[in-house]
Protein backbone atom coordinates (compact mmCIF):
# COMPACT_ATOMS: atom_id res chain seq x y z
CA UNK A 1 0.00 0.00 0.00
CA UNK A 2 1.28 3.38 -0.22
CA UNK A 3 2.05 5.66 1.98
CA UNK A 4 3.43 8.97 1.33
CA UNK A 5 5.90 8.60 -1.76
CA UNK A 6 6.66 4.87 -0.25
CA UNK A 7 5.51 1.63 -1.14
CA UNK A 8 5.19 -0.23 1.35
CA UNK A 9 5.18 -4.02 -0.02
CA UNK A 10 3.55 -5.95 2.83
CA UNK A 11 4.34 -9.49 0.85
CA UNK A 12 8.19 -9.05 1.15
CA UNK A 13 8.62 -6.17 4.29
CA UNK A 14 10.00 -3.88 2.07
CA UNK A 15 9.32 0.33 1.86
CA UNK A 16 10.16 1.21 -1.41
CA UNK A 17 11.05 5.00 -2.35
CA UNK A 18 9.72 5.58 -5.52
CA UNK A 19 11.28 9.18 -6.00
CA UNK A 20 14.68 8.18 -4.69
CA UNK A 21 14.30 4.13 -6.04
CA UNK A 22 15.78 2.78 -2.86
CA UNK A 23 14.16 -0.10 -0.49
CA UNK A 24 14.52 -0.28 3.01
CA UNK A 25 14.29 -4.32 4.43
CA UNK A 26 12.04 -3.50 7.16
CA UNK A 27 12.85 -5.89 9.91
CA UNK A 28 10.82 -7.91 12.59
CA UNK A 29 10.42 -4.52 14.96
CA UNK A 30 10.46 -2.11 12.35
CA UNK A 31 7.55 -4.01 10.52
CA UNK A 32 5.83 -4.30 13.39
CA UNK A 33 5.41 -0.87 13.70
CA UNK A 34 4.61 -0.07 10.66
CA UNK A 35 1.84 -2.81 9.99
CA UNK A 36 -0.15 -1.48 13.28
CA UNK A 37 0.22 2.26 12.30
CA UNK A 38 -1.27 1.27 8.71
CA UNK A 39 -4.04 -1.26 10.57
CA UNK A 40 -5.18 2.08 12.26
CA UNK A 41 -4.22 4.09 9.90
CA UNK A 42 -6.27 7.77 11.00
CA UNK A 43 -5.62 6.77 15.19
CA UNK A 44 -3.67 7.28 17.43
CA UNK A 45 -1.82 4.06 18.14
CA UNK A 46 -1.08 3.79 21.93
CA UNK A 47 3.19 3.47 22.08
CA UNK A 48 2.34 0.45 25.02
CA UNK A 49 0.65 -1.42 22.24
CA UNK A 50 3.88 -0.66 19.56
CA UNK A 51 6.44 -1.38 22.27
CA UNK A 52 4.81 -4.99 22.54
CA UNK A 53 5.81 -6.69 19.27
CA UNK A 54 4.17 -9.69 18.36
CA UNK A 55 5.63 -11.61 15.14
CA UNK A 56 3.97 -15.15 14.40
CA UNK A 57 5.82 -17.92 15.84
CA UNK A 58 7.34 -16.69 18.34
CA UNK A 59 7.34 -15.08 21.60
CA UNK A 60 5.76 -11.23 22.24
CA UNK A 61 8.96 -8.94 23.40
CA UNK A 62 8.84 -5.53 24.73
CA UNK A 63 10.80 -3.01 22.76
CA UNK A 64 12.29 0.17 25.16
CA UNK A 65 11.51 3.60 24.79
CA UNK A 66 14.14 4.32 23.30
CA UNK A 67 14.49 1.84 20.66
CA UNK A 68 10.65 2.28 19.92
CA UNK A 69 11.57 5.98 19.34
CA UNK A 70 14.52 5.35 17.03
CA UNK A 71 12.64 3.09 14.70
CA UNK A 72 9.52 6.14 14.39
CA UNK A 73 11.81 8.50 14.04
CA UNK A 74 13.60 6.62 11.43
CA UNK A 75 10.69 5.75 9.45
CA UNK A 76 9.77 9.80 9.69
CA UNK A 77 13.24 10.40 8.18
CA UNK A 78 12.48 7.72 5.31
CA UNK A 79 9.59 9.23 4.03
CA UNK A 80 9.87 12.19 1.23
CA UNK A 81 10.16 15.73 2.85
CA UNK A 82 6.81 16.55 1.31
CA UNK A 83 4.99 13.74 3.40
CA UNK A 84 7.00 14.46 6.85
CA UNK A 85 3.83 15.35 8.46
CA UNK A 86 2.29 12.11 7.80
CA UNK A 87 3.40 9.94 10.74
CA UNK A 88 3.01 12.14 13.72
CA UNK A 89 5.14 10.92 17.06
CA UNK A 90 3.24 12.35 20.50
CA UNK A 91 5.64 12.17 22.93
CA UNK A 92 4.14 9.95 26.10
CA UNK A 93 1.13 9.32 23.90
CA UNK A 94 1.57 7.51 20.87
CA UNK A 95 2.13 7.35 16.68
CA UNK A 96 -0.96 8.29 14.08
CA UNK A 97 -0.52 7.96 10.44
CA UNK A 98 -2.66 10.41 8.78
CA UNK A 99 -4.87 8.67 5.68
CA UNK A 100 -3.95 11.08 3.48
CA UNK A 101 -0.95 13.92 3.35
CA UNK A 102 -2.37 15.96 6.16
CA UNK A 103 -1.98 19.98 5.22
CA UNK A 104 -0.41 21.49 8.64
CA UNK A 105 -1.45 24.39 7.40
CA UNK A 106 -5.15 25.79 9.32
CA UNK A 107 -7.44 27.42 8.48
CA UNK A 108 -5.66 31.47 8.29
CA UNK A 109 -9.48 32.42 9.95
CA UNK A 110 -8.98 30.05 13.48
CA UNK A 111 -7.49 31.26 16.01
CA UNK A 112 -4.59 32.31 16.80
CA UNK A 113 -4.81 29.77 20.36
CA UNK A 114 -5.63 27.27 18.61
CA UNK A 115 -1.62 26.63 17.53
CA UNK A 116 -0.27 28.76 19.96
CA UNK A 117 -0.79 29.35 23.93
CA UNK A 118 -1.45 32.97 24.78
CA UNK A 119 1.75 33.56 26.07
CA UNK A 120 3.07 32.56 23.42
CA UNK A 121 0.91 33.93 21.31
CA UNK A 122 1.27 37.42 23.20
CA UNK A 123 5.42 37.18 22.48
CA UNK A 124 4.97 36.85 19.00
CA UNK A 125 2.41 39.51 18.40
CA UNK A 126 4.92 41.81 20.84
CA UNK A 127 7.84 41.12 19.18
CA UNK A 128 5.89 41.72 15.63
CA UNK A 129 4.94 45.09 17.50
CA UNK A 130 8.36 46.19 18.39
CA UNK A 131 9.75 45.21 14.73
CA UNK A 132 6.89 47.74 13.55
CA UNK A 133 7.99 49.96 15.79
CA UNK A 134 11.71 49.64 15.34
CA UNK A 135 10.93 49.72 11.15
CA UNK A 136 8.46 52.74 11.50
CA UNK A 137 10.89 54.65 13.40
CA UNK A 138 13.31 53.92 10.40
CA UNK A 139 11.26 54.28 7.83
CA UNK A 140 8.78 58.03 8.61
CA UNK A 141 10.46 60.64 6.31
CA UNK A 142 12.52 63.40 7.95
CA UNK A 143 10.89 65.86 9.55
CA UNK A 144 11.38 68.61 7.10
CA UNK A 145 11.09 72.33 8.50
CA UNK A 146 7.65 73.36 6.20
CA UNK A 147 7.56 77.07 5.66
CA UNK A 148 4.96 78.98 6.91
CA UNK A 149 3.18 81.04 4.38
CA UNK A 150 4.05 79.82 0.64
CA UNK A 151 3.05 82.26 -2.02
CA UNK A 152 3.19 83.22 -5.96
CA UNK A 153 3.05 86.27 -6.71
CA UNK A 154 3.16 87.98 -9.84
CA UNK A 155 5.35 91.07 -10.51
CA UNK A 156 4.70 94.27 -12.44
CA UNK A 157 6.69 93.10 -15.21
CA UNK A 158 4.45 89.73 -14.82
CA UNK A 159 7.09 87.22 -13.44
CA UNK A 160 5.56 85.01 -11.49
CA UNK A 161 7.69 84.93 -7.76
CA UNK A 162 7.59 81.84 -5.25
CA UNK A 163 7.40 83.24 -1.95
CA UNK A 164 8.29 81.52 1.34
CA UNK A 165 8.48 82.24 5.09
CA UNK A 166 9.82 80.10 7.37
CA UNK A 167 9.15 81.20 11.27
CA UNK A 168 9.23 78.89 13.52
CA UNK A 169 7.83 80.96 16.78
CA UNK A 170 5.37 83.19 15.70
CA UNK A 171 2.60 82.77 12.52
CA UNK A 172 1.46 85.64 12.82
CA UNK A 173 4.49 87.63 11.97
CA UNK A 174 4.85 85.47 9.56
CA UNK A 175 1.44 86.22 7.77
CA UNK A 176 2.32 89.68 8.26
CA UNK A 177 5.81 89.86 6.37
CA UNK A 178 4.31 87.75 3.63
CA UNK A 179 1.69 90.45 3.44
CA UNK A 180 3.79 93.15 3.21
CA UNK A 181 6.50 91.19 1.14
CA UNK A 182 3.90 90.35 -1.37
CA UNK A 183 2.25 93.64 -2.00
CA UNK A 184 5.36 95.56 -1.78
CA UNK A 185 6.83 92.82 -4.65
CA UNK A 186 3.85 93.32 -7.07
CA UNK A 187 4.46 97.25 -6.52
CA UNK A 188 8.45 96.89 -8.10
CA UNK A 189 8.84 97.29 -11.81
CA UNK A 190 12.16 94.77 -12.29
CA UNK A 191 12.44 92.26 -10.05
CA UNK A 192 15.66 89.36 -11.03
CA UNK A 193 14.47 86.77 -8.58
CA UNK A 194 12.21 83.83 -9.02
CA UNK A 195 12.16 82.71 -5.78
CA UNK A 196 12.37 84.29 -2.59
CA UNK A 197 12.46 82.27 1.07
CA UNK A 198 12.72 84.55 3.40
CA UNK A 199 13.11 82.98 7.73
CA UNK A 200 12.51 85.22 10.74
CA UNK A 201 15.17 84.30 13.37
CA UNK A 202 14.13 82.42 16.81
CA UNK A 203 15.19 85.67 18.43
CA UNK A 204 13.19 88.31 16.06
CA UNK A 205 16.27 90.56 15.46
CA UNK A 206 17.53 89.01 12.15
CA UNK A 207 15.47 88.12 8.71
CA UNK A 208 17.93 85.18 6.47
CA UNK A 209 16.50 85.75 2.65
CA UNK A 210 17.28 83.39 0.18
CA UNK A 211 17.15 84.81 -3.51
CA UNK A 212 17.40 82.48 -6.56
CA UNK A 213 17.29 82.83 -9.91
CA UNK A 214 16.76 80.02 -12.47
CA UNK A 215 18.00 80.97 -15.86
CA UNK A 216 18.39 77.98 -18.54
CA UNK A 217 22.15 77.41 -18.05
CA UNK A 218 21.98 77.91 -14.20
CA UNK A 219 20.64 79.41 -11.35
CA UNK A 220 21.80 82.29 -9.13
CA UNK A 221 21.69 82.50 -5.97
CA UNK A 222 22.30 85.32 -2.76
CA UNK A 223 21.93 85.19 1.19
CA UNK A 224 20.87 88.21 2.58
CA UNK A 225 21.30 88.93 6.03
CA UNK A 226 19.26 91.66 7.67
CA UNK A 227 19.04 92.78 11.30
CA UNK A 228 15.90 94.45 11.84
CA UNK A 229 14.98 96.42 15.40
CA UNK A 230 11.33 95.48 15.58
CA UNK A 231 10.01 92.30 14.31
CA UNK A 232 6.50 92.74 15.01
CA UNK A 233 5.90 95.82 12.92
CA UNK A 234 5.89 96.06 9.14
CA UNK A 235 9.34 96.42 8.12
CA UNK A 236 9.22 96.14 4.38
CA UNK A 237 8.45 98.94 1.82
CA UNK A 238 9.67 99.77 -1.26
CA UNK A 239 12.64 101.35 -0.25
CA UNK A 240 13.73 98.59 1.64
CA UNK A 241 13.12 96.12 -1.19
CA UNK A 242 15.53 98.72 -2.91
CA UNK A 243 18.45 98.54 -0.52
CA UNK A 244 18.69 94.71 -0.71
CA UNK A 245 18.64 94.52 -4.17
CA UNK A 246 15.29 92.11 -4.51
CA UNK A 247 13.49 95.45 -6.50
CA UNK A 248 15.01 96.87 -9.34
CA UNK B 1 18.96 5.56 0.72
CA UNK B 2 22.26 7.81 0.84
CA UNK B 3 24.05 7.27 3.81
CA UNK B 4 25.19 9.56 6.06
CA UNK B 5 26.98 9.70 9.35
CA UNK B 6 25.00 8.53 11.46
CA UNK B 7 26.19 11.57 14.06
CA UNK B 8 24.60 13.84 10.72
CA UNK B 9 21.28 12.18 10.66
CA UNK B 10 20.62 12.23 14.46
CA UNK B 11 21.72 15.95 14.47
CA UNK B 12 18.92 16.42 11.40
CA UNK B 13 16.20 14.20 13.46
CA UNK B 14 16.92 16.33 16.80
CA UNK B 15 16.56 19.69 14.75
CA UNK B 16 13.49 18.58 12.65
CA UNK B 17 11.97 17.23 16.01
CA UNK B 18 13.13 20.98 17.61
CA UNK B 19 11.21 22.62 14.50
CA UNK B 20 7.97 21.15 14.50
CA UNK B 21 7.85 21.59 18.30
CA UNK B 22 6.03 24.58 19.91
CA UNK B 23 9.10 25.56 21.32
CA UNK B 24 10.48 25.09 18.05
CA UNK B 25 8.51 27.03 16.10
CA UNK B 26 8.12 30.24 18.65
CA UNK B 27 12.13 30.38 18.29
CA UNK B 28 11.96 29.96 14.83
CA UNK B 29 9.62 32.70 14.40
CA UNK B 30 11.99 34.91 16.93
CA UNK B 31 15.18 34.02 14.85
CA UNK B 32 13.41 35.09 11.66
CA UNK B 33 12.85 38.59 13.70
CA UNK B 34 15.93 38.74 14.58
CA UNK B 35 17.20 38.49 11.27
CA UNK B 36 15.36 41.64 9.78
CA UNK B 37 16.24 43.52 12.68
CA UNK B 38 20.01 42.81 11.76
CA UNK B 39 19.02 42.67 7.97
CA UNK B 40 17.70 46.32 8.25
CA UNK B 41 20.59 47.31 10.36
CA UNK B 42 23.09 46.42 7.64
CA UNK B 43 21.33 47.79 4.87
CA UNK B 44 20.88 50.88 6.64
CA UNK B 45 24.60 51.32 7.24
CA UNK B 46 25.40 50.52 3.61
CA UNK B 47 22.80 52.90 2.32
CA UNK B 48 24.75 55.65 4.04
CA UNK B 49 25.64 58.74 1.97
CA UNK B 50 28.76 60.17 1.71
CA UNK B 51 29.27 62.11 4.93
CA UNK B 52 31.83 64.36 3.73
CA UNK B 53 30.38 68.43 3.51
CA UNK B 54 32.51 70.97 2.54
CA UNK B 55 30.24 74.22 1.96
CA UNK B 56 30.80 77.60 1.29
CA UNK B 57 28.11 80.22 1.48
CA UNK B 58 28.47 83.66 1.40
CA UNK B 59 26.03 86.74 2.38
CA UNK B 60 25.24 90.33 2.27
CA UNK B 61 24.62 91.25 5.60
CA UNK B 62 23.14 94.49 6.66
CA UNK B 63 23.69 94.00 10.28
CA UNK B 64 23.96 98.10 11.76
CA UNK B 65 21.10 100.21 11.83
CA UNK B 66 23.06 103.45 10.04
CA UNK B 67 24.66 101.13 7.88
CA UNK B 68 20.97 100.30 6.20
CA UNK B 69 19.50 103.76 6.55
CA UNK B 70 21.66 105.25 4.13
CA UNK B 71 20.80 105.97 0.61
CA UNK B 72 22.91 102.80 -0.86
CA UNK B 73 24.22 100.96 1.91
CA UNK B 74 26.96 99.00 0.66
CA UNK B 75 26.60 95.71 2.32
CA UNK B 76 28.92 93.54 4.61
CA UNK B 77 30.31 90.71 2.80
CA UNK B 78 29.79 87.15 5.37
CA UNK B 79 31.55 83.83 4.83
CA UNK B 80 30.21 80.65 6.07
CA UNK B 81 32.72 77.50 6.10
CA UNK B 82 31.05 74.49 6.96
CA UNK B 83 33.09 71.56 6.89
CA UNK B 84 31.89 67.73 8.18
CA UNK B 85 33.70 65.37 8.24
CA UNK B 86 32.48 61.69 9.38
CA UNK B 87 32.98 62.76 13.34
CA UNK B 88 35.14 65.83 12.66
CA UNK B 89 33.15 69.17 12.03
CA UNK B 90 34.67 73.13 11.43
CA UNK B 91 32.44 76.30 10.96
CA UNK B 92 34.56 79.31 10.25
CA UNK B 93 33.14 82.72 10.08
CA UNK B 94 34.25 85.92 8.17
CA UNK B 95 32.91 89.27 7.59
CA UNK B 96 34.89 91.48 5.45
CA UNK B 97 33.23 95.30 5.35
CA UNK B 98 35.43 97.87 3.06
CA UNK B 99 38.93 97.13 3.61
CA UNK B 100 39.09 93.43 4.05
CA UNK B 101 38.59 90.48 6.84
CA UNK B 102 37.48 92.86 10.19
CA UNK B 103 36.45 89.67 12.11
CA UNK B 104 36.05 86.20 12.10
CA UNK B 105 35.66 83.23 14.21
CA UNK B 106 37.20 79.94 13.86
CA UNK B 107 35.18 76.76 15.70
CA UNK B 108 36.02 73.26 15.54
CA UNK B 109 34.69 70.33 17.38
CA UNK B 110 32.87 67.20 16.93
CA UNK B 111 29.68 65.73 15.64
CA UNK B 112 27.77 64.35 18.41
CA UNK B 113 24.75 63.00 16.80
CA UNK B 114 23.62 62.46 13.09
CA UNK B 115 20.66 61.88 11.39
CA UNK B 116 21.73 60.98 7.60
CA UNK B 117 18.16 60.57 7.13
CA UNK B 118 17.09 63.87 7.59
CA UNK B 119 20.53 65.23 7.21
CA UNK B 120 20.66 66.63 10.43
CA UNK B 121 23.95 66.95 12.85
CA UNK B 122 24.82 68.11 16.06
CA UNK B 123 27.94 69.32 16.22
CA UNK B 124 30.17 70.54 19.81
CA UNK B 125 32.61 72.90 19.06
CA UNK B 126 35.10 75.25 20.32
CA UNK B 127 35.59 78.77 19.53
CA UNK B 128 39.47 78.27 18.62
CA UNK B 129 40.13 81.47 17.37
CA UNK B 130 38.32 84.80 17.50
CA UNK B 131 38.51 88.22 16.46
CA UNK B 132 35.72 90.78 17.56
CA UNK B 133 35.71 94.64 16.33
CA UNK B 134 34.92 97.17 19.37
CA UNK B 135 31.85 97.51 17.69
CA UNK B 136 31.30 94.44 16.51
CA UNK B 137 28.74 93.47 13.62
CA UNK B 138 29.40 89.69 13.59
CA UNK B 139 28.94 89.20 16.76
CA UNK B 140 25.89 89.90 17.71
CA UNK B 141 24.74 88.33 14.71
CA UNK B 142 26.84 85.15 15.45
CA UNK B 143 24.63 84.94 19.19
CA UNK B 144 21.40 85.27 17.04
CA UNK B 145 22.90 82.66 14.60
CA UNK B 146 24.41 79.94 17.02
CA UNK B 147 21.19 80.76 19.36
CA UNK B 148 23.94 81.43 22.07
CA UNK B 149 23.05 81.54 25.53
CA UNK B 150 25.66 83.41 27.13
CA UNK B 151 26.12 86.94 26.71
CA UNK B 152 29.51 86.69 24.33
CA UNK B 153 31.29 84.17 22.58
CA UNK B 154 34.94 84.23 23.89
CA UNK B 155 37.75 81.84 22.88
CA UNK B 156 37.38 78.73 24.06
CA UNK B 157 34.09 78.76 24.68
CA UNK B 158 31.71 75.72 23.60
CA UNK B 159 28.97 75.91 20.95
CA UNK B 160 26.55 73.59 20.82
CA UNK B 161 24.73 73.32 17.19
CA UNK B 162 21.86 71.90 15.27
CA UNK B 163 22.45 71.76 11.65
CA UNK B 164 20.22 70.47 8.92
CA UNK B 165 21.21 69.88 5.46
CA UNK B 166 17.58 70.90 4.06
CA UNK B 167 17.53 70.58 0.47
CA UNK B 168 20.19 69.32 -1.85
CA UNK B 169 20.15 70.35 -5.82
CA UNK B 170 22.97 68.16 -7.21
CA UNK B 171 22.87 69.68 -10.53
CA UNK B 172 24.41 72.95 -9.07
CA UNK B 173 26.01 72.22 -6.90
CA UNK B 174 23.87 74.22 -3.95
CA UNK B 175 22.35 72.86 -0.29
CA UNK B 176 20.13 74.95 1.83
CA UNK B 177 21.38 74.91 5.15
CA UNK B 178 19.42 75.71 8.38
CA UNK B 179 20.26 76.42 11.91
CA UNK B 180 17.88 74.58 13.86
CA UNK B 181 17.36 76.93 17.02
CA UNK B 182 17.87 80.13 15.27
CA UNK B 183 15.87 79.13 11.95
CA UNK B 184 18.59 80.56 9.59
CA UNK B 185 18.75 80.24 6.37
CA UNK B 186 22.09 79.56 4.45
CA UNK B 187 22.17 78.62 0.52
CA UNK B 188 25.71 76.90 0.39
CA UNK B 189 27.96 75.44 -2.63
CA UNK B 190 29.15 72.49 -2.52
CA UNK B 191 32.72 71.61 -2.90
Amino acid sequence: MQIGCCWFDNERRLLVDQTRSTQWHLNDNEYWVLTQLVLHRGQVVPLTMLETVIVSGQVAHQLTQGELTSIIHHIIDYLCVSHLNLIEYIPDQGVILYPINQTKHPNILALPNRLLSWGQYGIIIGALLALLLFLWSHIIPPMFTKADVLRQIIAASGKVIQLSIYDGKSPQDAMLHAECLSTQLRLCHHVRWDSIDAAISADRHYVSLLLTEFTETNWHYKNVKISVSDMHSPFITQAWLHKVNICG
Amino acid sequence: MVKLPLRVRRWRRRLRRFLQSRRGKLASVIGVMLLLFTGAITIEQLAIPSDVWLLSCSADGYFSAPQFNSEHPIPDKLTLLVNIEHQQAALHYLLESGTGVTEFIVMQGKVTRRDLRALSYQLALKANSVQWQDDSRLHPYLLNELSYVEQSIKLNAPVLLDVQIRHVDSPHSRVLLTFMSSNSLWSCQVN
